[in-house]
């Protein structure tokens, strides 16, 4: 057995030879996994994956929109399990050992999911603008205090971070951001407005893109980490069209700011963003959808058979169209994946995969409108029918939230196929 | 039928080197000796095959080997191997007997598993020096509707006989082996008709057909008390049908996705030359739009055309489902791409000398062979378990 040795604050082995010789096989971790996850949570009653029509929950809302209180003991619930993932060592399993990461490869987390999911933890998708966004951008370009100060804070949850970027004037055109930051010696003191901000209620700190100087507006921002319990921070709920509010405005009145949480160089705030956003269509593109089951066959399929349309040719031509779209999509996944596993990065190909997304998003729309007919206009208390409202009326945001579907083919056109860009007053083209 | 499983394993969807390396070489030789002045040439004559072509690429490249196992002489029964080279051969639109030989009936005689028509038949498929087909009756993908005519089969004497007609058989004028899946009282078997016998071949009239698809040749053939060899069991014939074309339309996907995206690369080029109102069209977003999708649909294709091979070289059980998923993205992928790309290229796009209509013919006429959207959505319904 290969043994762990290296702990936090000791030195680190040079070699990557060395590195490789401390990593615990694939077995010895499952070892690993499966004695923490036996001495803390509970057992899933559920058993395996079958979808059973009519048991449980029969909630299905693309955006979390739960009663503030509730949503309260949740994060309280979130925080406390991934404080317990972080004390066995297990809260950031692909991240460097340095900022309490275990530095293993991905298959390793995703070994700690499938394990995790036969056990009762919490979901933790109101984490994902945390740990995949606002975490990637830190790891990429924070200052070393900075590193050491928020990333294992991240991912155990003592602190849940949000992203302060888009406002009620810079929305696709991002870089038209206004809220502005005034150096003052080792600080800077920041005013405007943000808006769309998920989470912003619950979140401890936030990654915000403020300018920093006039003239091209893509060279003169900066992005900084914010505490949002500090003075001048106000957050107001937003309520979206699904009537819950799931968003937030923020505002910002000369909230001080340290120059140690600033990322990236002054003026460099465009290319720190770059990282963020990129990692933002990754995390909503992904496979994940927080584990809601949303895109789940087997669930579809309980349905279509529940509602006796199962052998409607019209419901199975819809039904075979959203599945090879979805399945496609899941390959492309898994060939970009495979890339970045063979070392090549990410690229602007991730934008496809949010726009697939939110395309299959609008495909179970309008299919599950179709086998619902009445039903999913009207509550008649049955179980599993108009509580598919809430996911119907969230389906446009998924074609506006993380680049909108243009912004999304613009990128895709310039970056990937190499098309002109458009002839506009701003050299920064698309993001 | 059951809901499939999908994969517990990682899913690695990488080309290895060598698969890479591969692929490079065919496109290499294609590139030089199947250039579009080249395939104009061809498609005006009788056979409709370059076999000067065929000749290099199996000397230079053994494209004729892939998907076969070693112990027939071929490269190993990888059917990732096949979508590499499927890919190239769509890109090109090379004619070739490549695919009727190579994919169509080595397919067929792979699916029905009988050792000793396997050790007869592949070497020589493999070293290509035979040309085949595979006609799979009116089960199976191809033109299930149209396919009213079948042939059926008589036991006489020693062997078996056909007779019957077999419409829209690719290559079906020129293929030396015939495999036909032909009917025997109620169930369905599979033979092989040797025309290389001169008693064969009296017995079979051949009809090549006017085609919107001249890259690749479809005749019928009448089959009148032809002799015909029995492969593998009788009562496992559409079985075997069934096994041979979900290898078919996977190979066949990757030869669509891969025309698309030549489709897209050749659109693409022309956008960012052409100048109207003093700039690139493709700087439009009514264009660059256009273009976007087509590349979202193409890379959903060739992904899934990629992932089938991975789930049958995996033995993964949702192999036929994959391969229904594949067929059904790479057809719609096509057809879009083809449509749009031409339409992408104005007036120049419409021309007899443009290429945009031979991609265009393939993608239209490979639907209406092979089956469209709505034919594989229905089996992505019914292998779902719906």
């Amino acid at each position: 057995m290969r043994i762990l040795i290296c702990q936090v604050g000791k030195p680190l082995p040079s070699t990557p030879e060395v590195i490789v010789a401390m990593q615990p096989s694939l077995e010895e971790f499952e070892t690993e996994v499966r004695a923490f996850l036996q001495a803390y949570p509970e057992k899933r009653a559920r058993g395996g994956n079958d979808f059973l029509w009519g048991a449980g929950d029969d909630k299905v809302a693309l955006f979390d929109e739960i009663e503030p209180k509730a949503e309260l003991e949740h994060i309280a619930a979130v925080r406390q399990w991934r404080g317990s993932l972080a004390d066995a060592n297990l809260s950031w399993i692909t991240g460097p050992l340095e900022f309490g990461g275990r530095d293993l490869p991905r298959r390793y987390q995703r070994l700690l999911d499938t394990m995790s999911r036969d056990y009762e933890v919490p979901d933790s998708a109101k984490l994902t603008v945390s740990m995949g966004m606002v975490a990637p951008t830190i790891l990429a370009h924070g200052q070393q205090s900075a590193k050491e100060k928020y990333l294992r804070a991240i991912f155990a949850a003592d602190l849940i971070g949000c992203q302060l970027f888009s406002e009620p004037g810079a929305g696709s055109d991002l870089a038209g951001v206004r809220t502005h930051a005034v150096q003052f010696g080792d600080s800077w003191r920041v005013t405007g407005q943000k808006v769309w901000t998920s989470g912003a209620h619950f979140s401890d700190i936030g990654l915000l893109l403020c300018r920093t100087a006039d003239g091209p507006r893509h060279r003169n921002l900066t992005v900084f980490v914010i505490d949002m319990h500090a003075a001048g921070v106000d957050v107001r709920p937003l309520r979206q069209m699904t009537g819950g509010a799931a968003f937030n405005e923020v505002f910002l009145e000369d909230v001080v700011v340290s120059d140690a949480d600033r990322l990236g160089s002054v003026h460099d705030g465009w290319r720190v963003a770059l990282t963020t956003l990129l990692n933002e269509r990754a995390a909503i593109g992904g496979a994940g959808m927080g584990g809601s089951g949303l895109l789940s066959s087997k669930r579809l399929l309980a349905m279509l058979r529940h509602f006796g349309v199962d052998q409607d040719p019209l419901i199975r031509q819809q039904f075979g169209r959203l599945m090879v779209g979805l399945r496609s999509a899941q390959a492309s996944r898994y060939r970009a994946e495979a890339k970045i596993r063979a070392g090549k990065a990410p690229g602007p190909e991730l934008s496809l995969s949010k726009l697939a997304l939110a395309q299959n998003l609008q495909r179970l729309s309008d299919l599950v409108a179709q086998i619902l007919g009445p039903k999913l206009a009207v509550d008649t208390d049955e179980w599993g029918a108009y509580s598919w409202s809430t996911f119907v009326l969230g389906v446009p945001g998924y074609r506006i939230g993380g680049g909108t579907d243009e912004i999304l083919r613009n990128i895709i056109a310039e970056r990937v196929l190499g098309l002109p860009r458009e002839l506009t007053e701003s050299a920064g083209g698309s993001v | 039928m059951t809901v499939s499983n999908q994969p517990m394993q990682s899913v690695d969807l990488i080309f290895s080197a060598d698969q890479e390396e591969f692929g490079a070489g065919v496109r290499r030789l294609l590139d030089s000796h199947s250039k579009s002045a080249d395939i104009r040439r061809v498609i005006e004559t009788a056979s409709g095959h370059d076999a000067e072509l065929w000749r290099r690429l199996v000397a230079q490249t053994g494209v004729a080997e892939i998907g076969i196992a070693e112990q027939y002489g071929g490269a190993g029964a990888s059917l990732t191997d096949v979508v590499v080279v499927c890919a190239e051969m769509g890109r090109s639109l090379a004619c070739t007997p490549f695919f009727a030989t190579t994919i169509l009936a080595a397919s067929a005689l792979i699916a029905a598993d009988d050792a000793a028509a396997q050790a007869d038949l592949l070497p020589s498929l493999a070293a290509g020096e035979v040309t085949a087909t595979f006609w799979p009756g009116a089960i199976g993908g191809m033109a299930a509707s149209a396919a009213s005519e079948t042939v059926r089969a008589e036991a006489a004497g020693d062997g078996w006989q056909l007779s019957g007609t077999a419409n829209f058989v690719i290559d079906g004028a020129t293929a030396e082996l015939l495999v036909v899946a032909a009917s025997v009282d109620q169930s369905v078997a599979l033979f092989v008709v040797d025309t290389r016998f001169p008693d064969v071949w009296a017995t079979v009239r051949r009809q090549p057909r006017a085609v919107m698809d001249a890259t690749r040749r479809v005749a019928g053939v009448d089959f009148g008390q032809t002799p015909g060899r029995l492969i593998g069991e009788v009562a496992f014939g559409a079985q075997y049908v069934g096994a041979a074309m979900n290898r078919v339309v996977t190979a066949l996907a990757a030869e669509q996705a891969a025309g698309a995206e030549r489709c897209l690369e050749q659109a693409v080029a022309y956008v960012k030359d052409r100048f109207q109102f003093g700039r690139p069209v493709g700087s439009f977003q009514a264009v660059k739009h256009r273009c976007a999708d087509i590349l979202l649909e193409v890379d959903a294709a060739s992904a899934a055309a990629q992932y089938a091979a991975w789930t049958a070289d995996n033995r993964v059980e949702e192999f036929p489902l994959a391969a229904a998923i594949a067929a059904e993205a790479a057809t719609e992928a096509y057809l879009f791409a083809s449509r749009e790309c031409l339409h992408l290229h104005g007036g120049i796009g419409f021309t007899w000398e443009h290429d945009s209509h031979l991609y265009f013919r393939r993608a239209r006429a490979t639907a209406a062979l092979f089956g469209d959207g709505s034919y594989y959505r229905e089996l992505v319904a019914q292998r779902f378990g719906l």
